[in-house]
Formats: structure tokens, C-alpha cells, sequence
């Protein structure tokens, strides 16, 4: 997760978060679970501890309670709630583009950008290292 | 122990967000396609009190629509009055006898409505209860999509020049949606082996001929040659590549390639996008493969296409003082900073982008975008007299400001697909003589089209034909 977290401070056309507070982290998670959502995986707990949010032109993958310098990006859990999706428990939306929104699939174990309005599957990917690459690189 | 703070947001008057629109859905009926996303941010999603008109009836009942029309045009009238007192008592009686649903919905104070609060404050009331309208309706409309409301609610929507067009709903093809998102970046990006397995990626017929994943792939088909008379304008990847002005300029180069790779017919009668971005590299590159989830910009292939419609959208728009000059004063208009306008403007015209780090700059904060204005999905359908996907006029720069309605959840608000009709939210500024190329909320900028329009159709002729003009 580093290695892409220096990728990305390196190509300098992305804002990058602050590291998000740990019991956020926690707490999003517990919040979720509780309301019977999709947890968020545990990649994206892991990459939001390096950089809590990113955005550039091309996209922009949301936070676990953006506060202070973070406070720009959209919130991950109320962003699901808002999108208000009928496979909830199942699919999270983590990020997205000009077109499509990055979910994480748990039915499937994928990483997937679909199509805002279609909600056709445009790309899958494995791991989220691939899904910020191919957003923000 | 400390309270999750997630629970603690939420916490007042009412139950946690998620549970709430939960009930809302099951209640209303709403969208029976797989999404039921493009809510409206802060849009008021929430279960209406039991007994509202809205339970289990579909939304807003006929009196409730008819009390939303009445409203919107009694304060269209009122808002500029001398003395609010008479229009307060109106308006206590008006709310006391809508319905529970529409009450709960509206949440109107009338308070807001005196006008002993300053100069402007009834104005800016009457304004701001006119936007909750429109943001209660489009929501509503998205969830009970009749004919009814339709021609209802467009009336109010008139005003703010937009209004619900009713299309047939078309599948979109796979390469088309690649050759949209390649021709905004102005690049492919190679797709990663779990795309190719989900049928996303390199088809299954080039997969045995090229082995692009590099999995040593047994029994790979053996080169071929196309027939002379081969009929490229039939083959789906090169329809879409067409619909790209940019992408159309590799259209000679991958002929010549696949010729060059031998690559046989029924490789070629299969072709996905991906596989072209393949094809295209390795013969670029001396027969090099690209890795999975690689970049490779257009320009880099061939030097006369450009960088994209999203960089040159905004580098054409930074030579345009006029356009420049409207975007200043909208950002100055909301107290945004001198030195965050200066930036932007430079990173504008210098580099075609506009993400600034924004925690240098006091705030507000905008957020600006590049957006396709309508219909995209269906270009496909538009063939040879459409203009085409990234012409730079069917895009419009979007500047979104905190706390105020943005474009995902005005423009959006009713995309919504009922069995095989799409209902869309049509832009009335985008006329034949005028195109817009900046939005901010429900406002629109316009400019004069180019002269070739007329020999070209945009997504919203087409979106009107096929409803009939209506």
C-alpha cells in the first residue's frame, strides 16, 4: 500500500488526504455493520490510514469522516447512504469517476467501476491497488 | 465509553440515516432497476409521519401536486412584495392544509418570510422555497414516475429552464462505454485479467491468438488474413472508435496493424476495445506487449490525436475570455479567494486541469468538472449525422460550491429507468442557436453555437425525436 501511496504523491496532480483517525476507522465499520451494510473492505481501511480520501481531475476515492484538512472529501458511509442502493449489503461505493462509480462487489470479491447510470460493470479489478491506478494514474 | 461517531452525527431528532431510507424504499416502491442511486444529496430523503398522503400511495398524491404548483407560483408572484404580513398569514394557512406528507416534505418556515428580517429577506425566502420545490418534486419524480407528474412538474421546472424528458431506454454497448471513457482521457488504459474473466476486457478470440495476459495459453489460434473486401465499417469496435473524432485518427493506423500482425478474421470480427489498445501498443512498440492496467495515451500512438476532451475542453476554455470571464464572477460572487481564482486560472489555460490543493486557500471551496450534458450512452444510435462524443460542444464546465444544490443532485436527480423508458432532466438553455458551456446549480451560461451545428444532431434532438417533439 505504500508503494502506491508514494506513486501517487509522486505524479503530483493528486490531492491527497491526512491519515484517518483509527477509531474512525473503527467506527465506521461498526456503523455499517449495524445498519446491515456492506462493511467497506479491509484495503480501503488499510489505504485511508496512508491517505484519508484522494482527488485529482480524473476521480476522486471518498473518506471515513473527513474532518479539518480532510473536510473536502465526501464522507464514504454517508455517501452510500445518500446513493441509497438496493444491494446495500452486499456493495459498497468507495470512489468515483466522471462516469462511473468505484464499488467493492463482496458477492464477487471484486473491485468494479460501473456506470452512474446504468450501473453496467465498465472494469473489474482484483485489489484495490489496481482500481486507484487505473482511476488516478 | 465514547460514543461512535458516526451514531453521534445522527444523533437528534431522528432515527440514524440508513434505517430511515430503508423504510422510505420499501414504502414508495422505488426503482425497480438495480440501482436506486443519484439521490439527492441532502435532498431530505427520510419515512414520511404515518398517515401522510405519501405513504404507500406513490409519493405526492394529485392534491399535493396541485398544492406544489399553487405554492411555487404564489411565491413567484409574492417575492417581491413590499409587506410580507398578508403573505405570512397565507402562507400559515396554506401549510396548515397541506397534507402530513407534504408538510413533512416541504418543512416550511414561515418565519423566513418576514420581511422586517432586511431588505431582501423575502426575496431570498421565496427563492429559496421555490429551489426546495424543485428538490422535492425531482425527487419524488424519481421514485413515482407517472405521465401526470410529469407534465405537472415540468411546469414548475419551466422556470428554471429544465424539464423530464421521457426516452426509450437503449442498451449500451460494452465498446461504446470504453470509447467514451477513453476519448474524455484521451487514452486506453489495458485491462486487468479479472476484467477479461468478467468479459470486460480482451475477447475470448483474441485471448487465444495474442495471449495478452501472458499465461501461456495453449492451443492459441495461428495468424490469418482478412478477405480484401473485408467490411471494417460493420465491425464494432471501429463503429465505436468512429463516434471519437480523436479516436477515429487510429482507426488507419489499426488496420494496418492488424494487417501487419496477421491477426485473423474471426479475431478481428470479435475485436473489443482493449484488444485494439493491444494491438495498437505492441505495434507501436515493436511487437512489446503492454502490461494489464496500463495508460497508453492516444498522442503517444499517433501524434495527431490530442490529449483528451476533458484537458482540451478546459484548454480551449481557458483561451476564451469571455467564458473565463463568467467563471471569475461566479467564483467571486461566492467570496471564493484572489489567489485561488489566480491559481485555477493559471492550472486552466497551462495544463487543462483545475484540482488545486484547496487547504491553502481560505474557503469556500468550489469544485469544478468537466460533465457531458445528456444522452451519452445512446451516441451509438446517433450514427454518421451526429456529432460526435467529444465534440466540444455537447460538454459544460460545472462549478459546484458547498452547501448549495449541486450538479449531481439537480441534473441527476430523476435519471430513473421505469421497464424500457428513461426519464432524464433536459437542459432548456441547449438550444439550436445556443450551447451551454457553464453551470453552476440551476444557472446556465450560454454562448452561440458553431456554425456546422445544423448539419449535426446533439443527444437532446435526439432524445426529442424520439419522444415525438413532445
Amino acid at each position: 500500500m505504500k508503494d502506491l501511496v508514494d506513486k501517487l504523491k509522486a505524479s503530483g496532480v493528486i490531492v491527497m488526504g491526512g491519515r484517518a483517525d483509527v477509531h474512525h476507522n473503527i467506527d465506521a465499520r461498526k456503523y455499517l455493520a449495524e445498519e446491515e451494510m456492506a462493511v467497506f473492505p479491509d484495503e480501503y481501511f488499510s489505504l485511508v490510514k496512508y491517505s484519508n480520501g484522494l482527488r485529482s481531475d480524473k476521480g476522486e476515492l471518498y473518506a471515513i469522516l473527513p474532518l479539518d484538512d480532510n473536510r473536502n472529501f465526501k464522507d464514504a458511509v454517508r455517501m452510500n447512504e445518500e446513493l441509497d442502493r438496493e444491494d446495500y449489503d452486499t456493495v459498497s461505493v468507495l470512489g468515483e469517476t466522471s462516469y462511473d462509480y468505484l464499488v467493492y462487489d463482496n458477492s464477487v470479491s471484486q473491485y468494479q467501476l460501473r456506470d452512474k447510470i446504468k450501473d453496467d460493470v465498465v472494469f473489474s479489478f482484483s485489489s484495490i491497488i489496481q482500481a486507484v491506478e487505473y482511476m488516478f494514474l | 465509553m465514547v460514543d461512535n461517531v458516526y451514531k453521534k452525527e445522527n444523533s437528534g431528532e431522528e432515527a440514524p440515516k440508513r434505517k430511515r431510507q430503508r423504510i422510505r424504499v420499501s414504502v414508495s416502491n422505488a426503482t425497480p432497476v438495480g440501482i436506486a442511486h443519484r439521490a439527492m444529496a441532502g435532498g431530505g430523503g427520510g419515512t414520511p409521519p404515518s398517515g401522510g398522503s405519501g405513504v404507500g400511495t406513490g409519493g405526492f398524491s394529485e392534491t399535493d401536486v396541485i398544492d406544489i404548483k399553487l405554492l411555487d407560483s404564489f411565491l413567484r408572484v409574492h417575492a417581491y412584495d413590499d409587506d410580507s404580513f398578508k403573505m405570512c398569514g397565507e402562507l400559515i394557512n396554506k401549510n396548515r392544509d397541506y397534507s402530513p406528507y407534504l408538510r413533512h416534505k416541504l418543512k416550511m418556515d414561515t418565519r423566513n418570510f418576514d420581511s422586517r428580517k432586511g431588505p431582501n429577506a423575502l426575496r431570498e425566502a421565496c427563492e429559496a422555497m421555490r429551489q426546495k420545490i424543485v428538490r422535492v418534486i425531482l425527487e419524488d419524480f424519481r421514485h413515482n414516475p407517472t405521465e401526470e407528474k410529469r407534465i405537472a412538474y415540468n411546469e414548475i421546472l419551466k422556470a428554471h429552464g429544465r424539464k423530464i424528458e421521457r426516452i426509450p431506454d437503449v442498451k449500451t454497448e460494452h465498446n461504446v462505454q470504453m470509447v467514451i471513457r477513453a476519448a474524455f482521457e484521451g487514452e486506453f488504459t489495458t485491462p486487468t485479467e479479472v476484467s477479461t474473466q468478467s468479459g470486460q476486457g480482451y475477447s475470448h478470440g483474441y485471448v487465444k491468438f495474442a495471449d495478452p495476459h501472458g499465461n501461456n495459453t495453449s492451443g492459441l489460434i495461428a495468424g490469418g488474413k482478412l478477405p480484401e473486401n473485408y467490411d471494417w465499417e460493420s465491425n464494432p469496435a471501429i463503429q465505436a472508435m468512429s463516434l471519437s473524432e480523436n479516436m477515429s485518427k487510429l482507426i488507419p493506423d489499426l488496420k494496418a496493424a492488424i494487417k501487419n500482425q496477421h491477426i485473423p478474421q474471426e479475431v478481428v470480427d470479435g475485436m473489443t476495445i482493449s484488444d485494439v489498445a493491444h494491438i495498437l501498443y505492441k505495434e507501436k512498440n515493436g511487437g512489446q506487449a503492454p502490461a494489464d492496467n496500463q495508460k497508453i495515451q492516444f498522442n503517444r500512438l499517433n501524434e495527431e490525436c490530442d490529449e483528451g476532451a476533458r484537458i482540451k475542453f478546459w484548454k480551449e476554455f481557458g483561451k476564451d475570455n469571455e467564458k473565463m470571464s463568467s467563471l471569475r464572477k461566479v467564483l467571486e460572487s461566492r467570496g471564493v479567494c484572489k489567489e485561488y481564482i489566480n491559481d485555477l486560472f493559471e492550472q486552466i489555460k497551462e495544463r487543462g486541469t483545475t484540482t488545486l490543493n484547496v487547504n491553502k486557500y481560505p474557503e469556500p471551496h468550489p469544485k469544478l468538472s468537466v460533465h457531458h450534458k445528456m444522452y451519452v450512452q445512446d451516441a451509438a444510435l446517433l450514427k454518421e449525422n451526429a456529432m460526435k462524443i467529444d465534440d466540444l460542444e455537447n460538454f459544460a464546465a460545472v462549478v459546484d460550491f458547498p452547501n448549495e444544490q449541486n450538479h449531481e443532485g439537480f441534473e441527476h436527480a430523476v435519471d430513473t429507468i421505469r421497464d424500457d423508458t428513461a426519464f432524464r432532466l433536459v437542459n432548456l438553455h441547449d438550444t439550436e442557436k445556443e450551447t451551454v458551456y457553464l453551470q453552476v446549480g440551476t444557472e446556465s451560461y450560454t454562448t452561440p453555437r458553431r456554425n456546422d451545428y445544423t448539419d449535426r444532431k446533439t443527444y437532446r434532438d435526439f432524445a426529442v425525436d424520439r419522444e415525438g417533439g413532445r
